[in-house]
């Protein structure tokens, strides 16, 4: 298996920045606010080490075999993120606000439903390559899920006014959008196969994640800012009142 | 080639609605409460009322308001559609009080976002039957209910919020019974 430069390098960067991701989840206190994400990239930094020992010492059919039990493990646990940061947004409370549990629930089976169709109909021209065909579909159909149950959490916790804190934000704007390139991505890849641009539009999705771990460091590292409990005016305006109102007290006192 | 034209058009209407729904979150964690405020839209709220406590506090001859006044009384279709707006506001009010009066805050909130579900369904079975009423002859019949419901729904959903802001912020009261 031969590796281009730009490959190595997005792998380089991935590998660093998700090491950098987990030192800062660790040092800052927030894996405990997001233990599913802190276990997903260390799954991630540990299932790089390993391929790239398979890599170095081992054959294609272990490097293959290896890629695709790890494949798996990635999506079970991308798919139990997106639940730590529904659990996060729309159970701010420790139970499901209402009406939360239904939509999301509902909208996301269905989801999950057209990504399997979608996945299971496409037929990507690859007829070098067999097995390129089920990664492709593969990664469709897990791509496809993934950013929609991001876009239906995101859609459900506006519809019901439910805040985000800067935290969960971050994490949620850095994986949607690298889920929303993964789907454009893998579109793309389905319809042109593995003969025609693959390699680049690869390159997309990897700079792509590299920017949003950036982003989340970025935000990660920060503390939450504390809300002023009212703004300046507001202030202003209180005060403006409680002047008013001693005001007029002191004037119905002269009355009486 | 139909299944990529489908498979492109999810693909489009996703990614739209990611960046959509990104935006939307991001703009309402970062309004201002006077922001907030700011979007509430004018409504004959002492119309609804009567409508409301019609419904919910029934006296004698509690079938004498015609449906046609209540249509009237709530604003015709821009009144309920300003209604839903300001729904929509009013739970990001009550979520905004959570930072001075959490454990009652987060409960009020709840029980609006249960009233709000109530509006929501309401406006959307008064807005199907009349766009279908002549497909669903049996559905019109039945707006008078939902016009009902409707406003006992923002009645209860204004009521909760103003009695929110009496013991969480008595100085942000004033305005915000104003505005409502």
């Amino acid at each position: 298996m031969q590796f281009s430069v730009m490959e190595k390098l997005i792998w380089v960067s991935t590998f660093s920045l998700n090491a950098v991701l987990v030192l800062v989840l660790l040092a800052r206190g927030r894996w405990r606010q997001f233990p599913t994400l802190t276990l997903w990239l260390i799954f991630l930094l540990l299932r790089t080490l390993v391929l790239f020992v398979v890599y170095l010492h081992g054959s294609k059919y272990w490097y293959a075999h290896v890629y695709w039990v790890g494949a798996s493990i990635d999506f079970a646990l991308q798919l139990a993120v997106v639940f730590e940061i529904a659990r996060i947004v729309l159970r701010p409370t420790g139970t499901w606000v209402h009406d939360a549990r239904g939509y999301f629930a509902t909208v996301g089976l269905a989801g999950i439903l057209v990504a399997a169709v979608f996945a299971r109909w496409v037929s990507p021209p690859s007829p070098d390559i067999a097995h390129r065909v089920w990664e492709i579909r593969g990664n469709l159909f897990t791509s496809l899920v993934i950013c929609e149950l991001f876009v239906v959490m995101t859609f459900t916790a506006n519809r019901l006014g439910l805040a985000w804190r800067n935290h969960v934000m971050a994490v949620g704007q850095g994986l949607t959008a690298w889920s929303a390139v993964m789907v454009a991505k893998t579109a793309i890849q389905s319809f042109l196969g593995t003969r025609h641009l693959y390699i680049q539009v690869e390159y997309i999705r990897g700079v792509t994640y590299v920017a949003a771990v950036c982003w989340m460091i970025v935000q990660l590292w920060r503390d939450e800012p504390e809300r002023q409990p009212i703004s300046s005016d507001l202030q202003e305006y209180i005060l403006a009142l409680h002047k008013r109102v001693e005001y007029d007290l002191r004037r119905l006192d002269a009355r009486h | 080639m139909l299944v990529y034209l489908l498979l492109g058009l999810v693909v489009a209407i996703l990614l739209a609605a990611a960046i959509k729904t990104q935006v939307s979150a991001l703009r309402v964690d970062r309004r201002s409460w006077q922001e907030l405020v700011s979007g509430i839209k004018q409504i004959e709220v002492e119309r609804i009322t009567s409508v409301a406590r019609d419904y919910l506090e029934p006296k004698e001859g509690q079938i004498s308001l015609e449906p046609a006044d209540m249509w009237l009384m709530l604003g015709g279709r821009e009144g309920l559609r300003r209604m839903r707006e300001n729904a929509r506001v009013m739970l990001l009010l009550a979520a905004y009080a959570q930072q001075w009066n959490f454990d009652e805050s987060i409960i009020v909130t709840e029980r609006m976002r249960r009233d709000a579900v109530h509006l929501r369904r309401a406006i959307r079975r008064i807005e199907i039957a009349l766009t279908f009423h002549k497909v669903m002859r049996g559905s019109a019949t039945l707006i008078p209910f939902h016009l009902h419901e409707a406003a006992s729904a923002y009645y209860l959903m204004r009521q909760r919020l103003l009695a929110l802001y009496q013991t969480s912020h008595a100085g942000l009261y004033p305005r915000l019974a104003e505005v409502l």
